[in-house]
């Protein structure tokens, strides 16, 4: 028995004093105190917090993954600086606005803004004035206006780079002018209150800042700080002066302000992908969604908005007008898009072919040349074989550049004439053209078609535009081989090393020491065994490999950098633990009495452990491999080591030979995300795609834990069955 | 017949059959044995090798370093050189030709080897006197200086090429590779891989230039970067000429023009002697001038046409020593004095706040290195790292490395009759050469990782350019010349700051959640909730990270003040909603217990509603209306700063008041009344507490601020976006899984007997689980933090997203960090295999490694005593 209880019999005791409790039971006091609801109520705050986080976590991730492929409408706005942006409203958001933002605007804007914040800012010294505190008001800012002065001063470029006499030497004079003429200051400030006041509209006001500014530009571009301490007057003083308590009145005012952010797209013609509009800036009726703007999903240079305005096919204009066109559109679309896909299957699958012969070839030529020499015979009958071969796959490459030559004319008859919102017109090519709707006129059935469309090329087919468009099809299929062969190789190491703990180490001190470190191991940083992944397997086994097999490729490495193979053997190792630990739970878990039964029959040990013991721990060991799956999928740290990347040009399972390429490099939706998020240009497009690989992430790992689940029930159901 | 026999035989042999086992049986038994014990323990070895592998990697970082007498070749010099004084001289990087080049103008190229002279080249004529030279074996250019008052640049350096097979003479042909032969005034050596490669020297010398006013240059220094070239000289009457040629090659025609600016200064020479060293640095934007005697003055050269004087200093503070080695260490920055009583240091110039120079800088000695016993005869800088090699009159040579502060090896010099005169650092860093009159001394260097040691890992380490010792981590830069940092620190600070904050975070959260699901929650509940909160395990971090850095981090720095005040109210909003629960009536509260989660819900948005009501408010009662301006610390007083830090403090405090002296009184004075007007009693009781202890915390707050302590600029500070704060809430967010289950099984494992007792003996729930379950499974819940806390040091991929990435130490909750975990993710893919930074690499994962080990250790021994003591309860 533990030292502990008879403390707690004595905290019993204590509870149950006789005479106290009677005098307790009677007084609802002692009873409210006792039962400290507000400490229960802290302890499910916890719990509540938690649980709160994982939902609504899970929410944000479900409703923003999946409301990306949902087409939204298209709206026009104009903005007083005569620009007209056609896009889609991408988000939201409610900002400040201030004197301080105006710098980065254009001048109709600014102008705009001016209005909105002068009467705030007119206001504000009306009530000063009113309530007759501007003086102390004034007098308050005093001291940080003198401070902010010489602070400016002394950050000027020309001033930061002069020796520390002339640097002082100014500073000195600024000082003191500012002592000196501290009436002259009074009476600047007082013009600026004054104008302030007598200005309804602001542009005196806007007249005076601009004055300001300028006496101070030209003061600041001098380059010589002697010139500077001799150009430094008084008038150039009250600017500052002025300049600076004008922009201190004006510090604390804002106005909330909502803006959005338009995705506009047509990147070869504006540089830009986005737009942000702030409400004040629309004109009046600005606003309109116009019936037949089309999206047009391309290749490349990301989206395109506008109006179509004819369409050529086979070379002659067949469609005029936007109805037309998009009906001659839904005709030719689908045959430019064939043609497509044939180009790029010669591009991809038989020059793939082509230069992989051709790479075999001189690879072989290469081995010849380290085994024999290049001044040997043989090597001269493989250079001759060489010659000969390369002439046969060159002809065939020039075959299919022909080919390819003819789709692209093809293709280049088939344009469609597109108008943008701000009057450019431009021809895209048929073929380029991914996905095209109108999207203001869809119905509710055609938007889901457009939906599903997205999501189909989202699973199946391969990214573009810098991972931010198309699909993540290898991302997922890398995924996928890179878990199962993680799998292949952690559960029957782990099985093996969990039958010997439980079944053969004699137990003692050491088995369970070893326990002890191999459950810890499940704990230590996953980044710890990509570290050894990349140092041991791609770095040393990989780099022997590479020597031993590979020479004729050398310098470029085979083995000797990241891929599949060390990427999955890094997880198993990351992993083995999980499964380890998971095993031997399930077979110390198998009832004693069954061995012993088995044992009594006459059974061998192995017999007993491959006909008793493993069957009935078999849903156990399933647990342990599907815990170390979802962990092994979910993984980055490591895998960015040894052998993720950013966009792989091949599968790492297809249909050439051998099939499995396990040293080949690969995409990873976890890294994908990580990617995407951080190392994209243009993030904002990006940012809607990380949600949906992250649904998709998460639905995966979800997906293969729920597999894993019901083959541990069928698995049980069927030992149960037997027993 | 006789079957009897026959038949018991025949029994016999069954029985002996049925008990004997077949022999496959066997063999496949004892098969599978060997092959499990063989898998089990490959397996579990193959697993631990990954500590022993990442070991092994980090080991050779702190090798000691070695210079090995190279024995096998048998070195001299070029004999007709002895009889002339040696002014310059160097080797090329395989060792296979030395040259070396005399006052009369001759330079000489020879074998070391062998001593064979292989060609001689004049410089200058003979007739000319020498009056200053200067080369630089980095940048392999030549100044001299004449006394004819003339000056003349130049580059001297080895040219590489591989010689085609029929160039090359018959006897020379089957060559064995590794050997060496002459061959066209230059050293053929034939490589391993059978290619023939030819070292020759090149010299190339510009036009000689008159100096204007027939000065004559008594010290001379050149400085060469891209696109410059600045030279400084002293003339024999005393003033400093320092001008700049700047080369231009207009990239349409490829005619090149050169600018030429010049600046002069007379320098008072102290009892009229020239100095003995003229340095110039790098940029060419300073000139050193010392002394014999160890005075040193220092001129400000960034405008070259009017050169000022910055500072003076005494480099030999002991009277009557001398001056005797000045070098600059790479870079041209760092200045290495070498004295007459064997000190070797480094000066380089700091930039302090108030230094009253003109460049704003002033010089200090930065590094002691050990001294030597006797004078120092020479100092040389290694022309590719910030190596330094010493030699002492007593000829001893010592082998430096200057960042880390230490000696690396030494040697001694044979000091015959021609004993060492000049001292040569080989161009790849693998050999120290010492020439004499007739003789080449050469030691191999074997120092792969110098700047590896312990304390430069570690502890504060003075780098160049920096005001005072530092921990800094900078493994790479532009620049060759760059001084690699390898502070560690800031990145264990990081990783530190991390687990601190998620912990604080997560931490309770988990436990509070754990200690409510296991005591008060409904079973059914129960078993609905415990899976909920365990899928935020099967969340990859990655998906943290991410939604981290790119969704939270802008949100949450739109609304630090609501974030602040829902801080608060969240702790409010709970304990009132508890206050006035208990106003129910007693029979309606017991009826209602299990619907006490649906109040909890409820609760939450209410919270948030009073954050969004109160953050305003706060910001401009506290933050002068700007949080962000105000932590910059622009506006606003330190009330504010410190009403955060003394608001919990001030809770406790007024806690306990409450507990100690106002519930006695409460207690005693409310005998008779009944339990709703207690509640309400109560529930005054609390709303009073809340004003006291705002009341309590503000008027300390306020005090301290009056006093003079603001607590901004230390760990409250400029708001970064991607800062601890976040960092702290995410990674809370993925330990709270962990640390929950393993709470909840401890909280679980403790045995109802405990609990049916407590209750029975007519203790609340409440004061069951406060006074016998939590006691009880303590180190239960306590293992459970620590395999959180293991978590939270290793994670890597929220720290790599969500926190900045600088290294900084820095206690700011608003400030970014870098992780170790971030750290290697971040460089290891671009370190080359085997450098220091490589290996640094793998230090940080073996850190980690050990540190998430021992911490789950004793996690993990807690908990099986635990669990041990929770059976035998």
């Amino acid at each position: 028995m533990s030292t502990e209880v008879p403390e707690l019999v004595e905290t019993a005791e204590s509870v149950g004093d006789a005479p106290r409790r009677r005098r307790r039971t009677r007084n609802a006091a002692h009873s409210i105190l006792a039962h400290n609801e507000p400490m229960v109520w802290l302890t499910g705050a916890g719990l509540v917090i938690c649980l709160v986080m994982v939902l609504s976590l899970l929410l944000l991730v479900v409703s923003k993954g999946s409301a990306t492929f949902w087409p939204s409408a298209l709206v026009q706005v104009t903005t007083v600086n005569g620009k007209t942006h056609l896009g889609e409203v991408t988000r939201e958001s409610t900002f400040m606005l201030s004197f301080q933002s105006l710098g980065g605007m254009e001048d109709a804007s600014r102008e705009q803004a001016t209005k909105i914040l002068h009467p705030l800012y007119r206001q504000r010294v009306v009530d000063l004035v009113e309530a007759d505190r501007l003086q102390s008001y004034l007098e308050g800012l005093l001291e940080n206006t003198k401070a902010a002065i010489r602070i400016s001063v002394a950050q000027n470029p020309t001033v930061r780079d002069a020796t520390a006499s002339e640097r002082h030497a100014l500073l000195e004079a600024v000082d003191s002018a500012m002592e000196t003429e501290s009436e002259r200051l009074t009476t600047a400030t007082a013009r600026a209150v004054e104008a302030t006041l007598a200005d309804e509209s602001g542009d005196e006001l806007q007249a005076l800042r601009e004055q300001y500014r300028q006496t101070q530009a030209d003061w600041r571009a001098l380059s010589d700080v002697a010139a500077m301490q001799a150009e430094f007057t008084p008038e150039l003083l009250e600017s500052i002066w002025g300049a600076q308590l004008l922009s201190l009145l004006s510090y604390e005012i804002q106005y909330p302000m909502d803006r959005r952010l338009i995705r506009t797209g047509n990147f070869e013609l504006t540089g830009e992908h986005f737009n942000w509009v702030s409400d004040f800036e629309v004109v009046d009726d600005g606003e309109t969604k116009p019936d037949w703007a089309v999206l047009f999903e391309r290749l490349s240079w990301g989206r395109f908005y506008g109006i179509p305005q004819s369409l050529t096919a086979d070379g002659e204009v067949v469609a005029t007008g936007p109805e037309e066109v998009w009906t001659s559109f839904q005709k030719y679309h689908p045959e430019a898009r064939d043609r497509w896909h044939q180009r790029r299957r010669l591009e991809i699958v038989d020059i793939g072919r082509i230069n992989h012969a051709l790479e075999a070839a001189r690879l072989a030529l290469k081995d010849v040349e380290l085994a024999h020499g290049r001044d040997s015979s043989q090597w001269q009958a493989a250079n001759d074989k060489f010659t000969q071969d390369k002439e046969v796959l060159d002809a065939e490459f020039d075959q299919i550049r022909k080919e390819i030559q003819r789709i692209d004319a093809e293709n280049e008859k088939f344009q469609v004439l597109v108008k943008t919102s701000d009057g450019q017109e431009t021809s895209l090519q048929l073929a380029e053209i991914v996905r095209a709707f109108p999207a203001n006129q869809l119905s509710t059935v055609e938007r889901i078609g457009v939906y599903f469309s997205r999501w189909r090329e989202f699973l199946l087919d391969d990214p573009r535009e810098a991972n931010s468009e198309g699909g993540v099809f290898p991302a997922i299929w890398g995924t996928v081989v890179m878990t199962m062969l993680m799998s292949i190789a952690v559960v029957p190491f782990g099985v093996l090393a969990a039958l010997y703990l439980r079944e053969y180490a004699k137990a003692g001190l050491m088995v369970s020491t070893v326990r002890i470190a191999v459950n810890n191991l499940a704990g230590v940083p996953s980044i710890v065994f990509g570290v050894f992944g990349l140092g041991f397997f791609c770095y040393i086994v990989g780099a022997n490999i590479d020597q031993l097999l590979f020479s004729a490729k050398l310098p470029t490495a085979t083995f000797g950098t990241g891929g599949l193979m060390w990427a999955s053997l890094t997880l198993a190792l990351l992993t083995l633990p999980v499964v380890i630990v998971a095993t031997e739970e399930a077979l110390a878990a198998v009832p004693r009495s069954m061995r012993e039964g088995s044992l009594a029959c006459g059974a061998s040990k192995w017999q007993t452990i491959r006909r008793i013991v493993l069957p009935r721990a078999m849903p156990g060991i399933m647990t342990g491999m599907i815990l170390a799956m979802a962990r092994g999928a979910g993984e980055v740290a490591p895998l960015m080591l040894v052998g993720a990347v950013k966009l792989a040009p091949e599968l790492p399972l297809d249909g050439s030979f051998p099939f499995i390429h396990l040293e080949r490099s690969f995409m990873h939706l976890g890294f994908h995300i990580f990617d995407l998020g951080f190392q994209s240009q243009n993030s904002e497009a990006a940012q809607p795609m990380v949600f949906t690989t992250t649904l998709l992430l998460i639905a995966l790992i979800a997906l293969m834990n729920v597999m894993a689940i019901m083959l541990r029930s069928r698995l049980r159901k069927k030992f149960d069955a037997g027993h | 017949m006789a079957a009897g026999p026959e038949q018991s035989e025949i029994r016999a042999r069954r029985q002996r059959r049925q008990r004997k086992s077949r022999k496959s049986v066997l063999i496949v038994d004892r098969l599978a044995q060997f092959l499990i014990t063989i898998g089990g323990i490959g397996t579990i070895v193959a697993v631990s090798s990954v500590c022993v592998f990442l070991v092994l990697v980090v080991i050779p970082l702190f090798q000691s370093s070695h210079l090995t007498r190279d024995l096998d070749q048998p070195l001299s010099t070029a004999q007709a050189s002895a009889d002339r004084k040696v002014v310059v001289g160097g080797v090329d990087e395989y060792l296979t030709m030395a040259w070396l080049a005399t006052d009369d103008g001759l330079l000489r190229t020879y074998r070391p080897e062998s001593g064979e002279e292989l060609a001689e080249v004049r410089l200058f004529d003979a007739e000319k006197e020498l009056t200053a030279c200067v080369y630089d074996p980095r940048e392999d250019y030549l100044g001299l200086a004449f006394a004819d008052s003339t000056i003349q640049l130049g580059k001297i350096d080895f040219t590489t090429r591989f010689v085609p097979l029929h160039d090359i003479p018959a006897d020379l042909q089957d060559l064995p590779p590794g050997q060496r032969a002459a061959f066209q005034d230059g050293v053929m050596e034939r490589t391993n891989e059978g290619q023939f490669r030819l070292q020759t020297l090149r010299v190339e010398l510009d036009d000689p230039v008159e100096l204007e006013g027939g000065a004559i240059a008594a010290r001379l220094d050149v400085s060469i970067s891209s696109s410059d070239t600045v030279v400084a000289m002293l003339t024999r009457d005393s003033e400093l000429r320092v001008a700049k040629v700047r080369k231009r090659k207009n990239l349409l025609t490829g005619k090149e023009t050169s600018t030429l600016t010049e600046g002069k200064l007379p320098v008072k020479l102290p009892e009229g002697k020239l100095p003995e060293y003229l340095k110039l640095a790098g940029l060419g934007d300073t000139v050193f001038l010392a002394w014999e005697d160890g005075w040193l003055q220092r001129f400000d050269t960034r405008r070259i046409t009017a050169p000022v004087f910055a500072e003076e200093l005494d480099l030999v503070e002991e009277p009557g020593e001398r001056l005797t080695a000045l070098e600059f260490l790479i870079g041209k920055t760092t200045l290495m004095s070498g004295d007459s009583l064997g000190r070797v240091r480094a000066w380089f110039r700091i930039k302090p706040e108030d230094a009253e120079t003109v460049d704003g800088a002033v010089l200090v000695a930065a590094h002691d290195l050990p001294a030597g016993a006797t004078e120092v005869k020479q100092l040389v800088a290694s022309p590719r790292s910030r190596m330094l090699a010493a030699m002492f009159a007593d000829g001893v040579i010592r082998l430096y490395h200057v960042t880390s502060n230490q000696q690396l090896a030494d040697a001694e010099v044979a000091m015959g009759s021609g004993r060492a005169e000049r001292l040569m650092i080989a161009p790849k860093d693998d050999a120290i050469l010492a020439i004499g009159r007739d003789q080449l001394d050469s030691w191999r260097i074997d120092s792969p990782h110098p700047s590896a040691t312990w304390s430069a890992i570690f502890g504060k380490v003075w780098y160049e350019g920096y005001n005072e010792p530092k921990h800094v981590w900078q493994s790479s830069s532009g620049t060759d010349d760059f001084e690699e940092k390898f502070g560690m620190m800031p990145l264990v600070f990081g990783t530190l700051k991390a687990t601190f904050y998620s912990m604080l975070f997560g931490a309770p959260l988990a436990v509070l959640a754990a200690i409510y699901t296991s005591e008060f929650l409904h079973p059914r509940v129960r078993a609905k909730v415990k899976p909920t909160i365990e899928v935020m395990a099967s969340l990859p971090s990655v998906v943290l990270g991410f939604l981290a850095a790119l969704f939270f981090a802008p949100i949450i720095q739109d609304i630090v003040p609501e974030s602040i005040a829902f801080l608060v109210a969240l702790p409010f909003t709970y304990l009132l909603f508890a206050y006035l629960w208990q106003l129910f009536p007693e029979k309606l509260a017991v009826r209602m217990r299990n619907y006490r989660m649906v109040g909890m819900v409820v609760a939450f948005p209410a919270a948030i509603l009073f954050a969004i009501w109160w953050g305003p408010i706060i910001q401009n009662w506290l933050f002068a209306g700007n949080i962000m301006a105000w932590l910059d610390g622009q506006i606003g007083t330190g009330t504010g700063a410190w009403m955060f830090i003394l608001l919990p403090l001030s809770c406790v405090a007024v806690a306990f008041l409450s507990a100690a002296f106002f519930k006695p009184i409460l207690r005693s004075v409310t005998e008779s009344m009944g339990r709703q007007s207690f509640a309400l009693l109560d529930l005054l009781r609390f709303l009073l507490n809340c004003l006291l202890i705002l009341a309590l915390a503000y008027a300390a707050s306020w005090l301290l601020n009056a006093v003079g302590f603001d607590p901004r600029g230390t760990y409250i500070d400029t708001y970064v976006q991607r800062n601890a704060l976040v960092v702290g809430l995410i990674m809370g967010f993925a330990i709270i899984p962990i640390i929950y289950t393993i709470s909840d099984d401890a909280l679980s494992a403790v045995p109802d007997s405990l609990r049916a007792a407590s209750l029975g003996a007519g203790a609340t729930r409440w004061q069951t689980t406060i006074r016998v379950i939590i006691p009880t499974a303590m180190s239960g819940l306590f293992s459970a933090m620590m395999i959180g806390l293991g978590r939270a040091v290793g994670e890597t991929m929220i720290v790599l997203m969500a926190a900045g990435n600088t290294p900084v130490m820095d206690w700011n909750i608003f400030n970014g960090f870098r992780t170790l975990s971030a750290n290697i993710a971040v460089e290891l893919p671009e370190a080359v295999r085997d450098s220091t930074h490589y290996r640094m690499l793998f230090l940080a994962a073996l850190a980690l490694f050990v540190m998430t080990f021992l911490v789950n250790t004793v996690a993990e021994v807690i908990r099986l005593r635990f669990r041990k003591r929770a059976f035998q309860l």
